[in-house]
């Protein structure tokens, strides 16, 4: 069995003919759910069981009718059976035979048949393409699809808002639907968001100074440029790419297996940040960094493969053909999403259900990455491939590809080689042969295949080995990667912009930021991402010039306040009426504990994962212990799939066995269990209130004042200081004669009020 | 509930206007278990779950499935007619030679009224067969362990789906309300293959996640207050960050902060009432014998003991793995030592967990799940010792309880026990049976993700009937 299931099913919502959105979103909200309740048990979903010769599980079934004609007259429910058997009227007729439907329910079905019985088919096309055309001309016109634009910044009424084009393009939709940006958010609480989401870290309390007491007219800009300068900021950006790369430092699945050398990936990935690499350099290196020409000196050009070596695979698979398979597979749909926001996957067992990829367009993706080499070996248990790397002695080693297919025990000259579209994604049944070619929806019906000149030299067809075609001199991935990078396709830059928005203000343009396909959501400013990844590649791709585009709007200024008649009109907050408030990622708050209670390291780089390359990976207290229990930044802790780090799982970690380029944000009880109990929250706060007596051995309310800082980015208000130290008085005499040392006394005390700060909700939110 | 919860709710309700509306926070305080356990689809046989999952798939010939015609022609190839077309794991120890049919050296009778086969390996499980179904053909899909537990656990093989119990605690809730809904045990050498995955919740809301308790040690991570810190001024500390919780609230009007108040005194509970719970040094002697469990250690025994005290909470699933019924024919992993060990293991705990219940009045109400993510096939492998190969054609697994028939066997299979010849039944059958026993129709319980409604089932499955009481 493959390991991508079916994807069709009954219940989605498709395409349509001839009904509008609305009567096909009333069909399958209202009207499919007391049919699949009431009707198809005897009515067509059970073969062994079909009542009266009525089956009701397509709208032809329903018109074609049983014994007694058709069950429905579209727009006459007198006239429709199934519409007489509901109201139980005749003795000999009554639908449902369990049981009349509530009236309610009566009402819904007639006013269905009385509109017409819409009845949207799933998963079918709304038209079929025009002869000679692959794909139909509603499939072409499908926003994703198009060029991207370079539309022209449009008009405001409130023109002294709009700051600059982001603002403008914010505002416009805002004033269409009637509604005013919030207020702009004071100083502590944006200096707090904007290292956090640069850095990842809490501003210190001289920053929060420094900043507040900064009157020049460049203070903000000043404060972007100096969080982007900090080797901080690289770690903070690479943590999104990594989920989005599904980085881990093990393969996963059932052979759990180290990766000692994928940190070299890791530190790439923080390096390439804080070089600010064009993102264009940066999809080439990933895809085909080993096939550009200075491969032999630049270490990044063979790192950066480790994109494709990183993946969770099936190391015992038996059957080597679907393995490498299966290996490739997992790329190209890494690949799809990371890059263009498509499910490629998808399309490995049928022509793609929701978006224009035809089987023959992924096994043409396919063969690309079955002429490369990413395993070292095919042997139960099996191991990645990695080169020596161009620099130092020459015994570090990265996860690399390499081209060429003669790998392992699989048959073949080891030329890189087209398949065969591969029905029902099996091997065994070969269809047609598959060029190497790009997603034709996106580059076009008439392309030259890639990877040089295609020999005729394809090999007999041998049963049950997989079927290829033509030889060609390369791969293609060098080609891949150039067209992935090239400013005319229509989606990496859109992709890319989408992610940099996401992180920063906690949604993205589109909601879905690994699904730009149909099931994907629409843009909610379709004008404003065309700008924005105009202006990136405009900008050569540099991300951090992007940033700092998005970050001098007044739109990321703007506080989290709630206004409850915008909210009335825009729940979701998608026009951005105010800025979204948002829990901190997983390792923000452990960095954000360490680095509020002064115990941060900084250190840069390298392994904390304890393990033999490509042994099983150990699990135990003192190994954890090791890995896990060190004042490193977050992204140094080991990824150990299916045995993430506990701090992690507890808040939300992408899973690293899939791509993710939005994480969840839960509240849930272990959390606060965590806070409570956890030895790592209290040693924090043990170490800040050492910290604080030591700072100010004789001023308690300096005290209060650093830790608000420290942990909130702010002082606390009046009543909050009095709060804070009558709690830790009330403390200290609860302990009473328990802890009769005042010293220790104290410092339990201001340690219980360091722990309550940590644990309230302002230190886990960036408002 | 906390008058500041009450405080919060009529806030929102009534102050803010919030377009989330009721229905929004309602939801958000249900999720740390606040709310009352939810209404199924129809009226429920069981109210919870105990699945006793044996990780690696337990070989049904040395246990349920006595073949005299696998002993006659013992030694022999299989004939081609069975295997054409057929795939198999580790195919290469079939390819170095024709896989050739393995009888079994364990001895099998009849036992109870019913007259269920036995085999020697289960003599504690011989006797509580009239209260089991044991079904004979469970086919599944995928036959490489991780896949294959997460086929069982989601309805499909790739990651990402939601689990059996993040399935039942989303549409029926829990009544526990100090535990969460959906507590997963797990025993034997290792983790079970998946990990995590087999108890993930998907694209649900993570509070249906499964929660992973440890036998030994806490059972919940970080639920012991720290050493050297007393409940009152843990409540101390707590009551100071509520306090300054709701000052955030009142701020900011956001929902997710009443979640988060309502999570701390869901913490707070759970920290009073867990550690009661895995006290089993509170059971009576008879109790603790009858299981072979002993206070302290980490064994299946413990955690069957353990599973009865959830159930009796209120908590909806709870989950076993032990681990390792990988009987392949290795030094460790055969049919000979390697199956008499995991047995040992199992048969005594299991057995008493049915009879502890039923004893109770608990087994009425509570379904009892045993089995593995595949069976294994009647032919030998051609490795060391004695061992078989996975097949997902066919494989037993057992039912008591929760509604199910008492002393009953479902299902008949070939001559060689290859594949089924009468009531097959697929592992999406099991799932939508299991929901069904908790008042919940598998082709309603649906949850919206990407555009698309999912269910357990995927588009498949059917309540095996015939096995319900």
């Amino acid at each position: 069995m493959f390991s991508r299931g079916i994807l069709i099913t009954l219940l989605v919502a498709g395409a349509v003919t001839g009904q509008t959105p609305q009567q096909s979103e009333f069909f399958e909200k209202s009207v499919r759910p007391l049919l699949a309740a009431h009707c198809t048990e005897c009515h067509g979903a059970n073969e062994k069981k079909v009542r009266g010769g009525l089956r009701l599980t397509t709208k032809a079934e329903m018109l074609k009718g049983g014994d007694t004609g058709p069950a429905v007259v579209p727009g006459k429910p007198g006239e429709s059976r199934l519409i007489k058997g509901l109201h139980y009227t005749d003795e000999h007729f009554k639908m449902p035979p369990k049981g009349k439907l509530t009236d309610a329910d009566i009402a819904v079905l007639t006013k269905w048949v009385a509109d017409g019985a819409a009845w949207p088919e799933a998963g079918a096309p709304a038209e079929r393409p025009k002869p000679g055309q692959l794909f139909t001309d509603e499939q072409r016109k499908f926003w994703a699809f198009q060029p991207v634009a370079d539309p022209p910044v449009p008009a405001v009424k409130n023109a002294e808002w709009a700051k600059n084009p982001v603002d403008a393009f914010i505002l416009s939709s805002l004033e269409a639907k009637g509604l005013a940006p919030a207020k702009p958010a004071d100083r502590r609480t944006l200096l707090r968001r904007v290292t956090y989401d640069l850095a990842g870290l809490p501003p210190t309390p001289e920053e929060i100074q420094d900043f507040v007491d900064d009157n020049s007219a460049h203070a903000w800009e000043h404060v972007i440029d100096r969080l982007t300068r900090t080797p901080q900021y690289g770690e903070s950006q690479a943590r999104h790419w990594l989920d989005v790369a599904r980085y881990a430092d093990s393969n996963g699945r059932d052979e759990n297996t180290a990766f000692a050398n994928a940190f070299r990936y890791r530190d790439y990935v923080v390096k390439s940040f804080n070089e600010d690499k064009p993102y264009d350099t940066f999809i080439k290196e990933q895809v085909a960094g080993d096939l550009l020409p200075d491969a032999g000196t630049n270490p990044d050009r063979l790192t950066g493969t480790g994109f494709l070596v990183l993946g969770p695979k099936l190391l015992a698979e038996p059957d080597k053909q679907k393995m490498k398979l299966d290996i490739a597979d997992e790329q190209v749909d890494t690949v799809g999403k990371a890059f263009l926001g498509l499910t490629l996957g998808c399309a490995r067992c049928h022509d793609h259900k929701f978006d224009p990829i035809p089987t023959r367009d992924y096994y043409g993706l396919l063969g690309m990455f079955t002429g490369t080499r990413t395993m070292k070996n095919l042997a139960t248990v099996a191991a990645a491939h990695e080169r020596p790397l161009p620099v130092g002695d020459g015994k570090g080693m990265a996860l690399a590809v390499d081209e060429g297919a003669k790998y392992g025990d699989v048959k073949g000259d080891g030329k890189p080689r087209n398949l065969f579209v591969q029905v029902r994604g099996n091997y065994l049944t070969p269809g047609e042969e598959a060029p190497a070619v790009f997603p034709r929806i996106l580059a076009g019906e008439a392309q030259v295949s890639v990877g040089g000149p295609s020999a005729p030299d394809a090999p007999k067809p041998e049963a049950n080995q997989t079927r290829y075609g033509q030889s060609r001199p390369h791969s293609g991935r060098l080609e891949l990667a150039t067209w992935l990078a090239d400013p005319k396709n229509p989606l990496p830059a859109r992709v890319m912009a989408n992610r940099v928005w996401l992180h920063l203000f906690g949604e993205g343009i589109v909601r879905t930021p690994d699904n730009f396909g149909k099931l994907g959501d629409r843009p909610t400013h379709p004008e404003l991402l065309d700008w924005l990844a105009t202006q990136f590649v405009r900008d050569g791709w540099s991300v951090k010039k992007l940033q700092k585009t998005i970050l001098m709007s007044n739109a990321y200024r703007m506080s989290s306040t709630h206004n409850e008649a915008a909210a009335l009109a825009d729940p979701d907050n998608k026009l951005l009426w105010r800025f979204n408030r948002r829990r901190l990622e997983a390792e923000k708050i452990r960095d954000g504990l360490l680095s509020a209670a002064g115990n941060i390291d900084l250190k840069m780089g390298g392994s904390l994962l304890n393990n033999g390359n490509f042994t099983y990976v150990s699990i135990n207290p003192t190994l954890d212990a090791k890995r896990y229990g060190t004042a490193r930044r977050s992204i140094y802790l080991p990824v150990i799939r299916n045995s993430v780090f506990d701090f992690f799982q507890t808040f939300d970690m992408a899973e690293p066995h899939v791509p993710t380029g939005k994480r969840a944000g839960t509240v849930v009880a272990p959390q606060a269990l965590y806070m409570m109990n956890s030895p790592f929250v209290k040693q924090q706060a043990d170490v800040l209130a050492a910290k604080l007596l030591k700072d100010s051995p004789t001023d308690a309310d300096a005290r209060v004042r650093d830790a608000y800082l420290r942990a909130y980015g702010r002082p606390p208000k009046p009543d909050e200081l009095r709060q804070a130290l009558s709690f830790v008085s009330q403390y200290e005499e609860a302990l009473g004669t328990k802890a009769p040392d005042p010293a220790k006394r104290s410092q339990t005390a201001w340690a219980a009020l360091c722990q309550a700060i940590f644990a309230a909700s302002e230190f886990m939110y960036l408002n | 509930m906390s008058d500041l919860l009450h405080n919060t709710r009529r806030h929102f309700f009534r102050d803010c206007g919030l377009g989330l509306g009721s229905m929004a926070l309602g939801s958000l305080l249900a999720k740390d278990g606040l709310a009352a356990p939810k209404k199924p689809h129809f009226e429920p046989k069981a109210k919870a779950v105990i699945f006793l999952f044996m990780a690696g798939g337990p070989s049904q010939f040395e246990l349920f499935e006595p073949k005299p015609e696998l002993q006659k022609l013992h030694g022999q190839p299989i004939p081609d007619s069975f295997t054409k077309g057929k795939r198999f794991a580790f195919m290469d120890t079939f390819s170095k030679e024709k896989p050739k049919l393995l009888g079994t050296k364990r001895k099998f009778a009849q036992y109870g009224k019913s007259g269920t086969w036995v085999s020697e390996c289960l003599p504690h499980f011989a006797k509580i067969v009239d209260d089991v179904t044991m079904v004979k053909t469970v086919a599944t899909n995928v036959f490489n362990h991780g896949p294959a537990k997460v086929f069982f656990n989601t309805g499909s093989p790739q990651f990402g789906r939601p689990s059996i119990g993040s399935w039942v605690t989303y549409g029926i809730g829990s009544s526990a309300a100090d535990l969460p809904g959906f507590v997963v045990l797990q025993s034997g050498p290792r983790g079970p293959r998946g990990g995590v995955l087999n108890w993930a919740s998907g694209f649900l809301p993570t509070t249906f996640q499964g929660v992973p308790f440890r036998s030994g040690g806490d059972p919940i991570i970080n639920l012991s207050s720290p050493a050297g810190v007393t409940a009152d001024r843990q409540k101390d500390v707590i009551d100071a960050v509520k306090d300054l919780n709701a000052d955030r609230l009142d701020a900011t009007g956001d929902p997710e902060i009443a979640t988060r108040i309502a999570s701390y005194e869901m913490a707070y509970r759970m920290q009073t009432s867990a550690p009661e719970l895995i006290d089993i040094g509170k059971e009576d002697k008879k109790t603790l014998d009858a299981y072979g469990a002993v206070a302290g250690a980490a064994s299946f025994a413990n955690n069957c003991l353990l599973a009865r005290r959830l159930v009796e909470r209120g908590v909806r699933f709870v989950q076993l793995y032990h681990t390792d019924w990988d009987h392949h024919g290795d030094s460790v992993n055969n049919l000979d030592k390697g199956l008499d060990k995991v047995c040992k293991d199992v048969d005594q705990p299991m057995a008493a967990l049915v009879q502890d219940l039923k004893r109770r009045g608990l087994l009425d109400s509570t379904l009892v799940v045993w089995g593995g993510e595949f069976g294994r096939t009647p032919m030998g492998e051609a490795r060391d010792t004695v061992g078989r190969n996975h097949h997902i054609d066919t494989g037993a697994m057992w039912f008591a309880g929760g509604g199910v028939k008492a002393g009953f066997t479902l299902g008949e299979t070939d001559e060689f026990g290859f594949s089924p010849t009468q009531d097959r039944v697929h592992v999406h059958d099991l799932q939508a049976t299991i929901l069904n026993q908790l008042g919940l129709d598998h082709l309603k319980l649906t949850y919206r993700f990407q555009g698309r409604d999912f269910r357990l089932t995927d588009v498949h499955g059917e309540v095996v009937k015939k096995m319900l009481a």
